[in-house]
């Protein structure tokens, strides 16, 4: 091999040793000084300028390499094929359980490949599988998880840019997380992934580099007796503001932003798609000696708690306080999900085909909902349907699987907490993944029954949406469509507007069919641009139809965040809980006031002339007065920017702070009658409640709602004039009739051959529907 | 449900032939990556030009700074651009080694002034070597 260059080595030396200061692991004093007075330079930055020394040039590489070689705890050496061999180098093993150590690694490549250096992982992240939709198993998984989980202690890292340059010797930077404490033997193992000479269409740079270690019985990893200094337990000790035991969502991250636990490392209850994980008070988590910076959260209806802790020797335990800014059910206000998973998306498939009722109820729990919606659907379709009961449930927070548990060092004994019952789930599906899901996803809702008639398997299922509903509907369950808006945008953020979606997606589509022929009862949004999903329920209502619509998560497909990103309040006499708690939930929606949001602002007590009733006959057109009792809470000011961004941008789709008023604190708060804003004011989002009035004049049959567009929207008030039904847009009629003509032009092809004629039957019905009511319209 | 559609936007891989690539994200950030376009080896003493691929999702104008720290025996004729916030841009800059050798170069892109790059993102090494 020929010597490496001395400028380019030394360049690549000085990012590795900068690299290690960025991580807060630098190498010691003594050492940097020796490298500075090596260049005669009191600034590494100026390292390259060693060539000014009278030293020969195969000096300078031998000082350099001397001084470094006690901090390097891999050598990899990279043959003519690309493949990457480790060695332990001279750097002592010492991990920390819970933590990251930073090294460096030397790497020799004689043959100046250009490659990316990868680190390859045993983590449990690498275990289970989130990718997959198998949906039968035949042996539990547990047989051959445990082990894998159990060995699946180490996590390794090499930190950006993990390129090399194709010098013949460079250096570059690994971080090892350890779950474990005390003297335990690993292997680290890197491979050199060649993106530039890559001719595989069938695996990536990656997965050809380690492909092509299988074919030689060499050992390729680096072996070490890692000597790890043991974490301490620490307790949570988490609050209300009352006082009372809780479920919160807890975000521990050190002073390098590093979450812990390790992402790469969790093992249900604690998802490696979360940064948070839901704690108990009184339950464990595990941190290494130092200072923590630990955020906690209960949902929506509570400000963020931030604080710093100091791990030391002496530290078991940490007080936090929850702060909670409004409580719907001291309203009577109660929230619920209806769309949440336990398998798939981001779940992990295996193991063991999602996760249990007892880690979903922490997730719910932990976002402080009353009511979660835990929908089964294809993915582990047939191991999740044995959660089905046709009863809510509202179970301990048990860990799942304790043998995986016990293999991930899952010690800790979950708690009971003051506030367990004040939150439930409810087993149902969501028809995704079946023949009629091109129709839209169905959600069906308090089922006595999950299989369809005459099926054992998804597949034999109707492959349109209407047979499913009835049947649905025959068992008295509420039953709608996700994700509403998916396909239906139109380009335009105009409320409402009379453009026809292409229906490509998988939003409410066959609603505009349905709910004329009294199938359909809701759709659920709160997700996306409120104009793709409000339309089509603006359409309807105007029409007369008594359509709900629901917020919604799709957790965790549409939001990883947590249940409860979008939600939905329902109005009930009293808490929904025991096994009837859907029901009472449901009877509350059909009936009673509701309103659903990202949770940041809330509208209680809507009343039209002091009456909350949902129907609302008024005897002649003239002035009604709309009140009600609205909060909302926004920071005073924008979030900072995260680091490296120039402003704070919200996230996407339902969020209060989208409404803040330039760099005021004010939103605006709107009256919207046939889908139209009669009135507004603007509202201080300080967290106060603020009694609201309007006057708003009705000139025929009609629907009034208050929003704060992306933030909430409440189910409307019908006010029929003169006993006639709202027949509020001709426009709005002929919408949803060449809406359904549309539907029929991208989704019949899907519709079985068999099932053609009556979903075309169906259609025609529907149509006809539309255009009766187009002639009852009493205005454009 | 829905399954999560894979990450789209600005600052994917950028088809090109430069061996140098700028992203400009819709938050005016820089970014700059190696291609995967080959660079070449120079003559020592012979001003070599790099091409450098600007794609432009933020609408940005202005100067398109590029910095570098000096190494002794390489040359670098570091141009300011003026980006004109069309979308794909070219430009370039050009590098002389003095002697046969090997050597890192550390650039740094920058627009809009104190606008910094995502992370150090707006700064690449490269290796130049030189033959006769």
């Amino acid at each position: 091999m020929s010597d490496p260059a001395v400028q380019p080595l030394f360049a690549s030396a000085i990012r590795a040793v900068r690299k290690r200061q960025d991580l807060g692991d630098p190498l010691p004093a003594d050492v940097v000084t020796h490298l500075s007075k090596l260049t005669h330079l009191s600034k590494l930055t100026h390292l390259s300028k060693l060539e000014g020394s009278s030293l020969s040039e195969a000096e300078r590489r031998s000082q350099l390499e001397t001084l470094l070689r006690p901090f390097v705890l891999v050598d990899v050496s990279i043959d003519e094929q690309g493949i990457a061999v480790c060695a332990a180098g001279s750097a002592p093993p010492r991990l920390v359980q819970h933590g990251w150590r930073s090294f460096l690694v030397r790497v020799a490549n004689p043959h100046r490949i250009d490659a990316n250096l990868v680190a390859t992982n045993s983590g449990v992240y690498g275990v289970i599988d989130h990718q997959s939709h198998s949906a039968r198993i035949a042996l539990h998984d547990t047989l051959t998880v445990v082990p894998r989980i159990k060995d699946a202690w180490l996590e390794a890292a090499i930190a950006a840019p993990g390129d090399l340059s194709g010098l013949e010797v460079e250096y570059k930077i690994i971080s090892l997380y350890s779950r474990e404490g005390g003297v335990r033997p690993g292997g680290v193992s890197l491979v050199a992934a060649d993106e530039h000479n890559h001719h595989s269409l069938s695996r990536s740079p990656l997965g050809a580099a380690g492909f092509r270690t299988n074919f030689e019985l060499r050992e390729y990893a680096a072996s070490f007796d890692f000597d790890c200094a043991p974490a301490r337990e620490i307790q949570l000790d988490i609050r209300e503001p009352d006082g009372w035991s809780c479920m919160a969502a807890i975000t521990v991250r050190d002073a390098q932003g590093r979450s812990y636990p390790s992402k790469a490392m969790r093992l249900a209850p604690d998802m490696f798609f979360h940064e948070h994980v839901y704690r108990a008070t009184g339950e464990m988590i595990r941190l290494p000696q130092g200072r923590y910076q630990i955020a906690a959260i209960r949902g929506p209806e509570y400000r963020q708690v931030l604080l710093e802790a100091d791990v030391d020797a002496g530290t078991e335990s940490v007080l936090i306080t929850l702060d909670r800014w409004v409580d719907p059910a001291s309203h009577g206000y109660y929230s619920g999900d209806p769309h949440i998973h336990a398998g798939g998306c981001s779940h992990y498939n295996v193991p063991s085909e999602g996760v249990t009722p007892e880690t979903m109820i922490r997730h719910v729990r932990g976002e402080g909902l009353w009511l979660g919606s835990v929908l089964t659907w294809a993915p582990c379709y047939y191991h999740q349907k044995q959660f089905f009961s046709g009863e809510s449930i509202s179970p301990p927070a048990e860990l799942e699987y304790p043998a995986m548990q016990a293999a991930q060092g899952m010690t800790w004994s979950p708690r009971a907490t003051d506030r367990d019952a004040e939150s439930a789930l409810r087993y149902d599906v969501e028809v995704s993944g079946f023949p009629s899901s091109h129709s839209g996803h169905v959600i069906l809702l308090g089922l006595t029954d999950q299989d369809y008639p005459g099926t054992s398997l998804i597949e034999d299922w109707p492959s349109w949406n209407l047979p499913v509903l009835r049947w649905g509907k025959e068992q008295n369950a509420l039953v709608g469509y996700a994700h509403c808006g998916i396909g239906l945008s139109v380009g335009t953020e105009e409320l409402p507007n009379y453009i026809v979606p292409s229906f490509q997606g998988i939003g409410s589509n066959e609603i505009v069919v349905d709910v004329p022929l009294g199938a359909a009862d809701f759709q659920c949004g709160a997700e996306f641009a409120p104009a793709a999903e409000l339309n089509i329920w603006y359409h309807l209502l105007s029409v007369g139809y008594r359509t709900l619509m629901l917020g919604e998560t799709d957790y965790p497909c549409i939001y990883d965040e947590g249940p409860g990103v979008g939600r939905t309040y329902v109005r009930l006499a009293e808490p929904p809980a025991g096994p009837q708690a859907i029901e009472a939930w449901i009877t509350g929606l059909r009936e009673s006031a509701s309103y659903f949001g990202d949770g940041r602002s809330h509208v209680f007590d809507l009343a039209v002339d002091g009456d909350v009733s949902r129907e609302h006959p008024v005897d002649a057109p003239g002035p009604v007065r709309v009140s009600a009792t609205v909060t909302a809470w926004l920071p005073e000011q924008p979030p900072p920017p995260p680091a490296g961004r120039p402003v704070y941008s919200a996230p996407v789709g339902w969020h209060l702070e989208r409404d803040r008023i330039g760099a005021s604190r004010a939103v605006v708060l709107e009256v919207v009658l046939n889908g139209v804003v009669v009135a507004s004011q603007e509202l201080v989002a300080d967290g106060t409640e603020q009694e609201v009035a309007f006057d708003v004049t009705v000139e025929r049959s009609s629907w009034l709602a208050l929003r704060i567009l992306r933030s909430v929207h409440t189910q409307p008030v019908f006010l029929e004039v003169g006993g006639r039904p709202i027949r509020a847009s001709r426009r709005s009629a002929q919408w949803l009739h060449d809406s359904v003509d549309q539907l029929w032009k991208v989704k019949s092809g899907f519709i079985r051959d068999t099932e053609q004629d009556a979903a075309r039957q169906a259609y025609d019905e529907a149509q006809a529907m539309y255009v009766s009511r187009r002639e009852e319209c009493e205005a454009d | 449900m829905i399954h999560q559609a894979p990450a789209i936007g600005c600052c994917g891989p950028v088809e090109t032939d430069a061996p140098l690539a700028v992203t400009i994200n819709p938050e005016a950030r820089v970014n700059v990556a190696r291609s995967g376009a080959p660079i070449g080896t120079l003559k020592p003493g012979e001003w070599h030009t790099l091409a450098v691929t600007v794609v432009n999702d933020g609408f940005v104008t202005g100067p398109l700074a590029i910095e570098a720290e000096p190494v002794i025996g390489v040359q670098l004729d570091l141009p300011v651009h003026e980006l004109t916030g069309e979308h794909r841009q070219d430009a370039a800059l050009r590098v002389r080694l003095d002697a046969p050798t090997v050597v890192d170069v550390t650039l740094t892109f920058r627009a809009l002034g104190a606008l910094g790059g995502l992370a150090t993102h707006s700064t690449v090494n490269l290796l130049l070597s030189a033959r006769e």
